[in-house]
């Protein structure tokens, strides 16, 4: 530890500009001292700690820390006045060194001296305190109403889950809908998020957040006396008399405020039974005057998340030709519940799902179903999957439609009901490999995107066809790979129809490329072609693609 | 197993010969028989004589898909629009033929689809109404105004008209005919239109095809033929002028999107590409109709009027 100390003395001492005022010391493991840094005419004193990792970083963060409380104003300060910097990564302890100094520098010329403001939107520190040991968080999303500073009412929020985090346990809650002035606004979930039991709450919504020193979140109730509208406050004592024969742990309380002219955040603030913040004040005077007034008491604050569709999917997500499509997607094996779940992720607002069959537990290991779900309709296992993946999800489900198909097909009566059925989507995909129902659907000249999708034994061809000419480009392409008919074909014991062989990696390469290359055609507003995937045999992967 | 490429593509154009379908050919007569009575039973001496003017009266047609195009010309005083005619022929062909067929709005003509009759026969007929420009020009120079009803390509709907001369177009390819194989690759391409589904319009594609004819030595086998054209309108479609010989003041060339040339244009490379590379592909672009089979016609996989896929495919 000697050597290290010695080497950051060395360092450090070395930088120009750059003067140790309290020498190096160690304290345990941690090295610890005091640097002035003149950046222009500026010149700021920090406590720098070096951890032991150094110059490694520990869970996403810098292993060096530069303090100042005095600046606690300016921004990418946190709450202890360490400057927040995020550098390269550097294996030497000596380069690594420079490289944080020269970071800090840069952050005293920009946010110091320069005072430049980012374009995106930092969020205020808000210190979060458990209630009865467990984390509170409130995920919401957009609501279509444009509140004014002193609006106020109730809320409705459901509880979404319980698990743990870092040992604590963490409940996650969300807010359903905001009652303001009669009206009840509604978060954008679909409808069996919408469907959760409800509990109530309170909002108010102000003109900025309660602030000190500019960015962190206000920690007593006294410091909201004038901030948060008298209406508000006689109403959370109102709130307290109300339920006092109520058996509750606490109610929850979001307090909203705009961060742009568009956008607006909501923070989670706890009260606890029996311990809300307000007294009633005594005023004296000609007449005595009784106002409610909120105590010197701390403010238990949540946690939130903002969870609009744009930032859900903010990440990234598919094109909008895409997520905004009514999709179909029939047989949902395989290959269809990849797509399913794909496009889930990817953004997609409406897929419903036509399969007749049950899920096996041999369908586990090359498709996105469970084992704990025992057996049961593909169509009802993968629409709750894709309603857990995403809030934004609205599903149907179908097991009778591609034996309709068949059985009514000579009904002209028949054909017509299946053409609008399937003219009811922007975008069927047919992950069934049915070579009669591809050429029933055909046949329908329907106006719909219609995708066909299967593979071939050992996930060694993938094969798209488009319509129109669908089922013609499927016979094609098969004679073109020349397929025989297949023999070595995996038999499960008791099973009456053999499968292909091919695993979960096999499969998802093929379809996750076949997705992307539908999705960059529908990107350039080209229509789709057909096309097969090729993937090589040997250690040299590579896969080819055929468009016709 | 290789394919011969010239040979299947004459087979193509065997297997679609409007011949084959007689019956069909000879309902469309007797039905075009009858509007022409009608529309001159209608309109007395407000009309010139209506003629044929689409792909039969060109000898470009292929028996899949059929129609009949028929030009209605009116004098120029029988109506005082374009509109007002437009919507008078499409009023009265509505009224005459409700319960018998669907009478639509078209981009420059009405359609009349006859309900199927017991042979499944679906007779088709475009009516193109067009006035001409002034008294008494008519007879002389054949050139007549059409009304745009919808969005024809870049030109607006309701707020322009096409000036030409149908008569003049139709000559255009009968002048054209002495060049070698012209109407065979026009029809090839109408074949790769019809079964593909394609945007351009047939006298988009008699357009290109005969400027490919003038700008390149168009010869060789029927692919090698075939191929230069595609590969002058891979790299030309973009960017062509094709003036309609019934009027050199229009554009044909605007009857399709930019956009829609783009698509044109990757269609054709991609014909060229994958037939190059495998000449098994010539038959997925340009495929036989499967109604009238060659003698000779094999099914790889038995049986059957056309193709079926193997067992080998999965979900």
């Amino acid at each position: 530890m000697k050597e290290r100390l010695q080497q950051i003395v060395s360092v450090v001492g070395s930088i120009e500009n750059v003067t140790i005022i309290e020498p190096f010391t160690i304290d345990n493991t941690t090295v610890k001292g005091s640097l002035e840094v003149t950046v222009g005419d500026r010149k700021e004193n920090f406590t720098v700690f070096i951890e032991r990792p150094y110059p490694a970083q520990f869970h996403n963060m810098e292993t060096i820390r530069f303090l100042n409380k005095d600046l606690i104003i300016y921004d990418h300060v946190n709450a202890d006045g360490s400057i927040c910097i995020h550098t390269s990564h550097h294996p030497s302890l000596m380069e690594k060194l420079h490289i944080d100094i020269a970071s800090l520098k840069a952050w005293m010329q920009k946010y110091l001296i320069d005072q430049s403001a980012d374009s995106h939107y930092e969020h205020v520190i808000t210190p979060m305190v458990a209630v009865s040991g467990i984390r509170q968080v409130m995920l919401f999303t957009d609501l279509n109403h444009v509140f004014k500073p002193g609006d106020h009412g109730t809320i409705n929020y459901s509880l979404l889950a319980e698990g743990k985090v870092k040992g604590i346990r963490t409940a996650t809650y969300i807010l359903q809908s905001i009652k303001v002035k009669g009206e009840d606004v509604e978060c954008k979930w679909n409808k069996g998020y919408k469907a959760l039991h409800p509990h109530q709450g309170m909002f108010v919504f102000l003109e900025g957040p309660p602030v000190k020193n500019k960015r962190f979140m206000v920690e007593d109730w006294d410091d909201l006396n004038g901030v948060l509208p008298q209406d508000f406050v006689d109403l959370l004592a109102a709130t307290e008399r109300s339920l006092r024969q109520q058996n509750y742990l606490k109610i929850s309380v979001l307090l909203g405020y705009p961060i742009s002219d568009n956008e607006i955040h909501w923070q989670l603030i706890n009260v606890e039974k029996g311990n809300f913040p307000v007294f009633v004040d005594k005023i004296a005077g000609a007449r005595t005057i009784h106002i409610t007034r909120l105590k010197k008491q701390q403010i238990l604050w949540g946690d939130t998340k903002n969870c609009s569709y744009e930032y859900f999917f903010g990440r990234g997500l598919l094109d909008s030709k895409l997520t905004d499509s009514k999709i179909l997607i029939i047989g949902i094996g395989a290959i269809g519940s990849m797509v399913a779940q794909t496009l889930c992720r990817g953004g997609c607002k409406k897929i419903d799902l036509v399969d007749y069959d049950a899920k096996e537990p041999g369908n586990v290991c090359r498709s996105e179903y469970q084992f704990s779900t025992g057996v049961n309709d593909k169509v009802d296992e993968l629409r709750v999957q894709l309603n857990d993946i995403s809030p934004f999800i609205e599903t149907a489900g179908n097991v009778m439609i591609t034996d309709g198909v068949k059985f009514l097909w000579e009904d002209l009566d028949g054909q017509k009901f299946f053409r609008e059925y399937f003219n009811g989507y922007d975008l069927v995909i047919d992950c069934t490999a049915d070579n009669d129902l591809a050429h029933l659907i055909d046949r329908l000249e329907l106006d719909a995107n219609v995708v066909n999708l299967s593979i071939t034994n050992h996930a060694q061809e993938l094969i798209c066809a488009v319509n129109p000419n669908l089922y013609m480009s499927l016979v094609h392409v098969l004679k073109l790979l020349n397929k025989e008919v297949e023999e070595d074909l995996y038999n499960p014991t008791g099973c009456w129809n053999p499968t292909f062989r091919a695993g979960y990696n096999d499969i998802s390469v093929l379809v996750q490329y076949a997705i992307k290359q539908i999705n960059l055609t529908l990107m350039s507003a080209k229509p789709l072609r057909s096309f097969y995937l090729s993937a090589s045999e040997g250690n040299d992967f590579q896969i080819k693609s055929i468009t016709f | 197993m290789a394919t011969d490429r010239s040979k299947h593509l004459n087979d193509v154009l065997t297997t679609h010969k409007i011949s084959k379908e007689q019956a069909l050919l000879d309902k469309h007569k007797s039905k075009r028989d009858d509007i022409v009575t009608a529309l001159n039973e209608e309109y007395g001496t407000d009309i010139y004589s209506p003629f044929n003017s689409g792909s039969y009266a060109k000898n470009t047609a292929v028996n899949k898909k059929f129609d009949f195009d028929l030009m209605a010309p009116f004098k120029r005083n029988a109506f005082s629009t374009l509109k007002e005619m437009y919507e008078s022929v499409y009023d009265f062909l509505n009224e005459k033929y409700q319960g018998t067929a669907y009478v639509r709005r078209q981009k420059v003509s009405i359609g009349i689809e006859f309900y199927a009759d017991g042979d499944g026969h679906v007779i088709k007929i475009d009516v193109v109404p067009g006035r001409e420009l002034n008294k008494d020009q008519y007879p002389e120079d054949r050139k007549l105004n059409l009304y745009v009803y919808s969005q024809f390509g870049k030109i607006a709907e309701g707020s322009d008209y096409i000036r030409t001369n149908v008569s003049a177009q139709v000559s255009n390819i009968r002048d054209n005919a002495n060049r070698n194989d012209l109407r065979k690759i026009i029809r090839l391409l109408k074949v790769w239109k019809i079964h593909n589904n394609k945007v351009p319009k047939s006298f988009f594609i008699e357009l290109i095809v005969i400027k490919a004819f003038d700008k390149k030595n168009v010869s060789g086998s029927l692919w090698d033929m075939l191929k230069i054209v595609l590969e002058y309108i891979r790299d030309n479609v973009k960017t062509v002028s094709l003036s309609d010989p019934g009027n050199t003041g229009n554009e044909v060339a605007d009857s399709l999107s930019d956009w829609d040339k783009t698509v044109m244009s990757d269609d054709m490379a991609n014909i060229v590409k994958r037939v190059d590379e495998n000449s098994d592909n010539i038959k997925l672009y340009f495929p036989l109709n499967d109604k009238f089979p060659l003698n000779d016609q094999k099914n790889s996989y038995g049986g059957g009027g056309f193709s079926v896929p193997p067992v080998t495919r999965f979900g």
